[in-house]
């Protein structure tokens, strides 16, 4: 079996402006399948942010080893597409000009990957559009579209729809299921909304308050396109809030 | 009944502004990447005043050798404080406190470097620059040089950021660092390159600023209030708002000194007048100028 | 203490204040109070200069020796009587000056004063044999930390007496602080007539006159010379406006333009630009060596060498002449205002060649005042015969009336400010290439 992330024994420390150090992970370990999607939940601030900017290479860990497709992460060498918790579009450039970003930077742009990344999402109507002009699920849509316009090894969202309305969300959900069936593109997603986890993943690791370490690892076995009223996913979905629980008892 | 010379005071006023320009592009661009105030940025101002008076008074050289000398010295500070400094504290988790406490510490090494090689006495620049009347306007050619140079350098700066790989690159890295890497920036080496030029600009900005004045070794913490003002009206990191918000400051103090002699008030209060429109824009449109352009991060 | 050491320290302090005022010539006074004054020295003194008795003063001088050293003698013995504790063995002065900041290189020059007359002081046995102790702080020109310099000389040292500080926004800020710990300060140039009226009849004093003589000299000037608009540019601090308002008091709507401006600024384009569009024929001027540098350098880039600059001595030094610009406006276009010591006084003979043995050089403006300072504080602390602040003050008070120091008869008011002062009328000049000042004329 051919590993796509090796994440080994990662621990890391920041200081504090007090001078104290605290410990957001505590000696991770975990390896994601080629084409897998894995999800992430835990308690607010238990560093699971932290934990996808050293996979991605923004950050590096104070002690042990990730490994993304054999190699160190680094945004330079291995494409990752990114996509961050809050707004994360060049507010001076249109539609187009956002996604083929990364494409410019790498001096690789071109035309035709933008266009069918813009199609994928469907954005064909607003290409020209600035972002403010945009709303809030047509910016996730660009920030989405210009992750995958790199062609990146893996996928790495941040809580990607936490600033969503509820309605927004679900849309948001079936489009990136349909995306992944299409690219089968390796995808971490870290979010604290159990429903998101079991609806999009094929595993779900959840993670303890900080510092964080792996309490479970949950296979979630459903057909798909998963149907969020179904016995079987609300039971998924009670089994990880009744870990989540035993974390943070306010739940 | 006070006559007033508006077309004097407009002109003045883009010296003025000129002059906070060159002072503030680096600030705000060091400020949008590296992510924290960087104070020492007085010393890049004051190294590139002494190092041209050396040149053109020392060694009597002429002020476009001084000029020189200016950028280059400052340009070699800003990437020996970036490299030794900065780059491995924020590798070492340094947070926006650390950094601005380092940059503070690094400002008073620097100045007391300064103070030891040329003294903590007043200096004067000797040369006598030309001066001329164009209409009602008096103008001399130091004033001219400053206005040419911050115009040159928009001009430069506006097609790098614009035309080119790097610029594009640099302007996304003083946006968004995390985004810019995320997309296959080498943010590091964009900051390098920000860090040189920011710093040597600053360098012309603290040898115009000796030359119109006198040279101390406080000289850049003069300015450094001002450029701080224009970082944070244009939006942090934003190229186009601080350029904006440099004559915009430019313009408050002059016309504030007219306004204040009329209402018989001191003209400390001009610079009052400059926050007083800062406090407002950040009251409306918390980002600064730099929103025009959708550029400009908030205040942290 | 037994009653027979206590008459000893009497006679080494009158011995002591004979021995100063002879030297400082007191005689001159009293002759000159004896040539002409009837109506009691005070008045006639007063009377005197005011109506060019400065003449009969400098008459008297020669014959006074004799006199005033009899009468210094006697009013010694009657001030000499017993008083109680006596002095400690080390006694300390303390002093604030401008070592730094704006009046930095005038500071560096008035600490020699100071330093002058202390050595002096040892040289002769000190006061009543006990050594001086000089300690000097750094305020930087700056008037929070001249407050902190001057609490830790009270409360550190333990000083009661104080030189200094140098600038008047300073004076004002340890006023308070000096009224309540009862120490004695006295400024040797603070000219603000601010600090009489913040201050009156309390612990401040000083050796040079408040500038609301100044601001009526250089009005006076600039009456004179038949100026009908003029403009006030002045330091926005006790000092400028100090002079300014005294300048339209006597000026009334001759003034047209006033400007108070920042100092640390270095950018008065604009302020000299109101001043060339309100067209003006003179303009008095109020500023510190730092930003006169730059402001007459940009009033000479804004060609404003063509109206009269009358400026107080603030900008009166060799320093002004670093910036090459700024001494070429000066010998275009300025004149101006400095406190002196009357002419031809043998004390300030005196005192010139005690500097210039000691530095090698000749004294320059307020190290006179300095000088008379420190002399007037160890006379006032051998007169109280204690080391005690409200002592010492009434003490000053007195010996005041008898000091005739390096810049004239130094006698206090109640306020603690000098009963008159001259000034000399300066202009620049260029000679073998040098730039130099030129005195060109007296006030009053």
């Amino acid at each position: 079996m051919k590993y796509k992330v090796e994440v080994e024994k990662v621990s890391k420390f920041f200081v504090n402006p007090n001078g104290e150090r605290l410990q957001v992970l505590d000696n991770i370990s975990f390896k994601v399948y080629d084409g897998e999607f894995l999800c992430f939940v835990g308690p607010s601030g238990c560093g699971k942010t932290t934990l996808l900017r050293i996979i991605a290479g923004l950050e590096k860990p104070s002690s042990g080893r990730v490994r993304v497709e054999g190699e160190t992460p680094n945004p330079k060498k291995i494409r990752i597409g990114f996509v961050f918790q809050e707004e994360a579009l060049f507010p001076w450039r249109n539609v187009w000009d956002n996604i083929k970003f990364g494409l410019e930077v790498r001096g690789n742009y071109n035309p035709k990957i933008v266009e069918d990344v813009v199609r994928l999402v469907g954005l064909e109507n607003f290409k020209s559009y600035y972002p403010h002009q945009l709303s809030g699920g047509m910016r996730k849509r660009v920030a989405i579209a210009r992750a995958l316009a790199v062609n990146p090894s893996i996928i790495l969202m941040d809580e990607p729809f936490g600033d969503l309305d509820a309605q927004t969300r679900w849309i948001m959900h079936k489009e990136l299921y349909s995306i992944h069936e299409k690219l089968k593109k390796t995808t971490i997603l870290v979010t604290h909304n159990v429903e998101e986890a079991v609806y999009l993943a094929d595993r779900v690791l959840v993670l303890t308050r900080r510092p964080a370490k792996v309490k479970k690892e949950i296979f979630i076995g459903l057909e798909r396109p998963r149907n969020k009223l179904s016995s079987q996913f609300i039971r998924f979905r009670e089994e990880i809030i009744g870990f989540l629980r035993e974390e943070v008892p306010e739940i | 009944m006070v006559v007033v010379n508006w077309l004097q005071v407009l002109f003045n006023s883009a010296v003025t502004g000129s002059l906070y320009l060159l002072a503030a592009v680096g600030l705000t661009l060091t400020y949008g990447l590296t992510r924290f105030p960087n104070f020492a940025h007085a010393e890049f101002m004051a190294l590139g005043a002494y190092a041209g008076y050396t040149i053109a008074e020392q060694l009597k050289l002429g002020f476009p050798y001084s000029f020189i000398a200016a950028f280059i010295s400052s340009a070699a500070l800003g990437a020996a404080s970036y490299l030794l400094v900065f780059r491995p504290l924020t590798h070492r988790g340094a947070t926006i406190i650390h950094l601005m406490v380092a940059s503070i510490g690094l400002d008073f090494f620097v100045r007391h470097l300064i103070k030891q090689v040329w003294g903590g006495e007043q200096l004067s620049f000797r040369m006598v620059w030309p001066y001329f009347d164009v209409g009602p306007v008096r103008i001399t050619g130091l004033w001219v040089a400053l206005i040419l140079s911050a115009i040159v350098m928009v001009g430069v700066m506006h097609i790098v950021l614009t035309r080119t790989r790097l610029g594009k690159a640099i302007r996304a890295s003083a946006n968004n660092p995390d985004l810019a890497m995320a997309s296959g920036v080498d943010v590091e080496k964009i900051a390098l390159v920000v860090w040189i030029v920011g710093a040597a600009l600053a360098g012309v900005g603290g040898l115009f600023r000796a030359a119109d004045t006198r040279l101390v070794p406080l000289i850049g913490w003069e300015i450094l209030l001002p450029a701080f003002a224009v970082v944070i009206l244009g939006g942090i990191g934003s190229f186009y708002g601080a350029l904006i918000a440099a004559y915009v400051i430019g313009l408050a103090e002059n016309f504030g000194v007219v306004f204040l002699v009329m209402f018989k008030l001191s003209t400390d209060y001009k610079f009052a007048i400059a926050f007083l429109i800062l406090i407002l824009t950040l009251i409306l449109k918390p980002s600064g100028f730099g929103r025009l352009f959708g550029e400009g991060g908030k205040v942290v | 203490m037994n009653s027979s050491a206590t008459t000893k320290t009497t006679a080494v302090l009158v011995a002591l204040i004979i021995v100063v005022a002879v030297v400082a010539g007191v005689g001159g006074y009293f002759a000159g109070q004896s040539a002409g004054y009837d109506a009691g020295y005070k008045a006639g003194y007063d009377k005197g200069v005011m109506a060019g008795g400065a003449k009969a003063y400098e008459k008297g001088k020669s014959e006074g020796y004799k006199a005033g050293y009899e009468t210094g003698y006697k009013e010694g013995l009657k001030a000499g009587k017993p008083k109680g504790p006596t002095l400690p063995d080390k006694i300390k002065i303390g002093s604030l000056m401008c070592l730094s900041g704006f009046l930095g290189p005038m500071g560096q020059k008035i600490k020699l004063g100071v330093e002058l007359a202390v050595k002096e002081i040892n040289r002769k046995g000190g006061i009543a044999g006990r050594p001086v102790e000089l300690i000097v702080e750094d305020t930087a020109t700056d008037p929070k930390t001249a407050l902190e310099a001057f609490k830790k000389l009270v409360e550190v040292d333990g000083c009661k007496v104080v030189i200094g500080p140098m600038a008047s926004p300073e004076v004002m800020a340890i006023g308070k602080y000096a009224n309540e710990r009862k120490v004695v300060v006295i400024s040797p140039t603070a000219t603000s007539p601010k600090i009489t009226t913040e201050f009156p009849d309390d612990y401040i004093f000083r050796t040079v006159g408040s500038d609301a003589l100044q601001g009526k000299a250089l009005a006076d000037t600039a009456l004179k010379k038949g100026f009908t608009k003029i403009a006030t540019l002045v330091l926005n601090n006790p000092y400028g406006i100090g002079i300014e308002e005294k300048a339209k008091e006597v000026l009334g709507d001759k003034i047209v333009l006033s400007i108070r401006y920042d100092p640390t600024k270095m950018d008065f384009r604009t302020e000299l630009s109101q001043i060339k569009d309100a067209g003006v024929e003179a303009v008095i001027y109020v500023g510190w060596y730092e930003d006169g540098q730059v402001m007459f350098r940009q009033a000479l880039e804004m060609g404003l060498d063509n109206i009269q600059w009358i400026a107080a001595e603030g900008v009166y030094g060799e320093p002004m002449f670093k910036v090459a610009d700024a001494a070429e406006f000066m010998k275009r276009a300025v004149i101006g205002t400095r406190p002196i010591a009357p002419t031809g006084l043998i004390t300030y003979k005196l005192f010139a060649e005690s500097f210039k043995k000691e530095y090698g050089k000749a004294p320059t403006m307020y190290q006179d005042t300095a000088y008379d300072a420190t002399m007037l504080a160890a006379l006032a602390i051998a007169y109280a015969g204690q080391y005690d602040g409200a002592k010492i003050k009434d003490a000053l008070q007195y010996v005041s009336q008898y000091y005739i120091g390096a810049t004239g008869h130094k006698m206090f008011d109640k306020n603690g400010d000098q009963l008159t002062q001259f000034y000399e009328i300066w202009k620049v000049e260029k000679v073998d290439g040098k730039y130099k000042f030129v005195g060109i004329g007296r006030w009053p």
